[in-house]
């Protein structure tokens, strides 16, 4: 059966990713890692002496990246995921929290470019993250050039063609000299994806790569971000609103809701069994033809309505008890801490228990 | 709950209301001529929720364009028909009076039509300037995808929503119109107090149900929805989706529905038509499609998304990227990334034929399932496609891999 040498082809494929870094280190040591990150951005303008009003992107974050593996951080627009994105890029500077790369805090500008070299972002819009008046060429001989990797023209178009060959644009040499206006979307991101492999990093942060694409090649540029996981042992960031694509792509998935992390652990437990009301939210609003109901029926009801609050005044407490159908008094008075549910779910929910104190 | 909207909702159910025959359009530009549509043929029953589904450039959002006679030049309609069948009992309704007029002139000055029984169907295409007004909004409204640029930002919604009713239907008073503005974000779940809201004071959502409020207004047959989700989160889609469904079972419109998202159509569609490179490549029922796709095409789209059951198996997706529609390979215009593809599919163009005896309504353009070229073989499985896929997938890494 076809679709059991699929199924073995995968876990064959996981196992490899699961066993090599205890091969070479003893310990899983996160590569990146972001310890209790907030980000407000100040607003400009408000009461001369009031005090200042700020969004409130990111509230108290903790994540890692392990090498070969991939995190999923799954939200709504407006949820924080790309402010969590560009502060592990270090675009932004961090409120407060520490990003610790290699166990070592960076901090600094000095550290940037090594940081860099290292980290390396892909964005959403393949349209725009190009320069159009620059060809394919100038876009991965950039990074080579700043980052050292060629210092003769020859070896540049090299590594170049090589690049191109790694995200399966070939014939590479066609595609060398061509402008971002003479390639398709999909190929673009692929452009784009090379463009961060040329600093040779560790770490991919992948800032919702596929939303822009064509339902056909997404799946393409998804399997060729699993394969450089796999290959390469890359750590992955994976940014997506679609819960589906985090269960097919990350081992470990990451549930943000308005600026706070609200549930986290294993993809697998984290979908199928959803503990937090804010993931089983987003899971039952996820298209599932499976769930297909009997004819003459409606989709179910939402468990819960309204929208995403305002940041600059987020509720009180969880942000989500406003929406949310099990409510209770406490969830208004202060964020719950962290449950540990087990096998490295958790959730910060008041109906799983008070979590641990901070 | 206003009386005349309930009143509206008691219509025939499965008698036809628009079918599209011939369809061909093209657009000229410097590099050659595009077919954007080739020769396209539907029909649509009444409360009927048709699914077209497609890549980019498939032609999805030109057949609506089409319909409603929206396309400007380069876009030419070339050939073909878009009938519309009117309501029987026009006559006792105001907004109708303009379609029986309409079929009074066609008709040579009687009135067929107004007798009862299946009315004389008009030509959207035929249409003059004036009757094309009357019969846009009233008989068929349009909800855009972008409902930030669709909503005028410098008059606020409960104007926007007026201005329909004024333009359209002058009887109405001012304090009526109101009336029937409040009522209509009621419907969709805006609270009245908003009325006086701008678009920038609206979030995505709220402006996507501010454009439906609108494409309401006049109760219209049927609603051309062209992705009108597809810029909203997961959440705020599936609100949409229930309040279009559910205004859909009140008011017993017709919907036709336009998204690449598939998995969108099997849920809430009763037809899906599944278009590439301006064809229709396959037709069926949203359980059909689900259960066995017939076109190699539909099953590649069908699995480029990841579930959120079952096992966690790879996904090939399909190869390649949808065809440059300046230069649309001969015959079958997906056999390039087609895994089950054999001599006859660049030859010979397929034609929209039942897929097989046992479900003559699923109807699909495929050699594999004509007789006169697949030489005797069984109709593929899904497992079968699954197969093919990998191997074509594998196949297609490998030669990569030792470039």
């Amino acid at each position: 059966m076809s679709t059991k040498n699929e199924e073995t082809g995968l876990t064959a494929g996981s196992e490899i990713t699961q066993k090599k870094p205890t091969a070479a280190q003893p310990t899983t040591v996160p590569i990146l890692e972001a310890v209790h990150l907030r980000k407000y951005f100040p607003l400009r303008g408000g009461k001369l002496f009031g005090t200042r009003q700020a969004v409130h992107a990111v509230e108290d974050t903790s994540l890692a990246l392990y090498p070969g593996r991939a995190l999923a951080l799954v939200g709504e627009s407006g949820s924080g995921k790309t402010t969590v994105a560009r502060l592990l890029a270090r675009l932004y500077e961090p409120t407060s929290g520490t990003i610790l790369f290699r166990g070592q805090q960076v901090k600094g500008p000095n550290s940037l470019k090594v940081y860099r070299k290292h980290v390396q972002l892909v964005f959403q819009d393949p349209f725009s993250s190009l320069n159009a008046v620059h060809n394919v060429r100038y876009h991965l001989a950039r990074p080579l050039r700043i980052h050292g990797h060629v210092r003769i023209k020859p070896d540049e178009t090299r590594q170049i063609l090589a690049l191109l060959n790694r995200v399966s644009l070939s014939p590479a040499e066609q595609f060398i000299s061509k402008f971002p206006h003479q390639l398709s979307g999909g190929q673009r991101q692929r452009v784009a994806i090379a463009r961060s492999l040329a600093a040779q990093p560790q770490v991919l942060l992948a800032d919702e790569p596929v939303s822009m694409l064509d339902v056909s090649i997404r799946l393409d540029i998804l399997n060729l971000l699993l394969r450089l996981k796999d290959e390469e042992q890359l750590a992955l960031l994976f940014i997506t609103h679609d819960i589906a694509s985090a269960r097919y792509f990350a081992e470990e998935t990451l549930v943000m809701y308005a600026g706070q992390s609200v549930e986290g652990g294993p993809s697998e437990n984290v979908i199928q069994q959803p503990k937090h009301p804010y993931t089983r939210l987003l899971i039952s609003a996820a298209p599932d033809p499976d769930n297909l109901g009997q004819d003459g029926e409606g989709p179910a009801p939402l468990p819960a309505r309204g929208e995403i609050p305002s940041l600059i005044n987020p509720p009180s407490g969880c942000r989500f008890h406003p929406r949310c159908p099990h409510a209770m008094e406490i969830c208004k008075q202060r964020f719950p801490g962290r449950t540990d549910l087990g096998g490295g779910h958790w959730t910060n929910c008041f109906l799983y228990g008070e979590g641990e104190k901070e | 709950m206003s009386d005349d909207l309930v009143a509206s909702s008691n219509r025939a159910p499965d008698t036809k209301l628009l079918e599209i025959r011939n369809l061909s359009v093209d657009y000229y530009a410097a590099s050659g001529t595009v077919h954007a549509l080739d020769d396209i043929n539907i029909s649509l029953e009444r409360g009927q929720i048709l699914g077209l589904a497609g890549e980019s450039g498939s032609g999805k959002s030109t057949m609506a364009y089409a319909i409603t006679r929206l396309l400007r030049p380069p876009a030419e309609i070339i050939s073909g028909q878009v009938l519309y069948y009117p309501r029987t009992n026009a006559g006792e309704d105001i907004r109708f009076q303009h379609l029986s007029r309409i079929q009074r002139k066609k008709k040579g000055g009687g009135d067929a039509g107004l007798n009862g029984g299946e009315a004389a169907p008009v030509d959207i295409l035929e249409f003059a300037p004036g009757e094309l007004r009357a019969f846009r909004w009233s008989e068929l409204s349009i909800v855009f995808q972008s409902a930030m640029n669709a909503l005028n930002p410098v008059l606020n919604i409960g104007a926007q929503i007026m201005d329909v009713l004024k333009t359209h239907s002058p009887s109405m008073g001012p304090d009526s119109r109101k009336q029937r503005a409040i009522e209509l974000l009621r419907l969709v779940g805006i609270s009245p107090d908003r009325l006086r809201s701008y678009p920038h004071e609206l979030s995505g959502g709220m402006r996507q149900r501010a454009i439906i409020a609108i494409a309401l207004a006049l109760g219209p047959e049927l609603i051309i929805m062209d992705e009108p989700t597809t810029a909203l989160d997961v959440v705020v889609q599936r609100e949409i989706l229930n309040k279009i469904m559910g205004l859909r079972a009140d008011f017993n419109f017709s919907v036709i529905f336009i998204t690449h998202d598939l998995s969108l159509l099997l849920e809430i569609a009763d037809k899906v038509a599944i278009m590439y490179a301006g064809r229709i490549v396959e037709m069926a029922t949203r359980h059909e499609l689900h259960h066995q796709p017939r076109h190699p095409y539909s099953y590649g789209l069908l699995n480029s998304f990841p579930t959120l059951h079952g096992p966690r198996r790879r996904m090939t997706g399909i190869p390649g990227s949808p065809p440059d529609l300046r230069a649309v390979p001969p015959g079958c215009a997906f056999h390039p990334r087609c895994p089950c593809a054999f001599e006859a599919c660049p030859a010979v163009l397929p034609v929209l034929q039942p897929s097989t005896s046992e479900t003559p309504q699923q109807l699909v353009a495929c050699h594999l399932y004509d007789a006169r070229y697949n030489g005797g073989r069984d109709t593929p499985t899904n497992a079968e496609f699954a197969a093919r896929y990998e191997a074509h997938y594998e196949a297609l890494h490998a030669a990569r891999s030792t470039e």
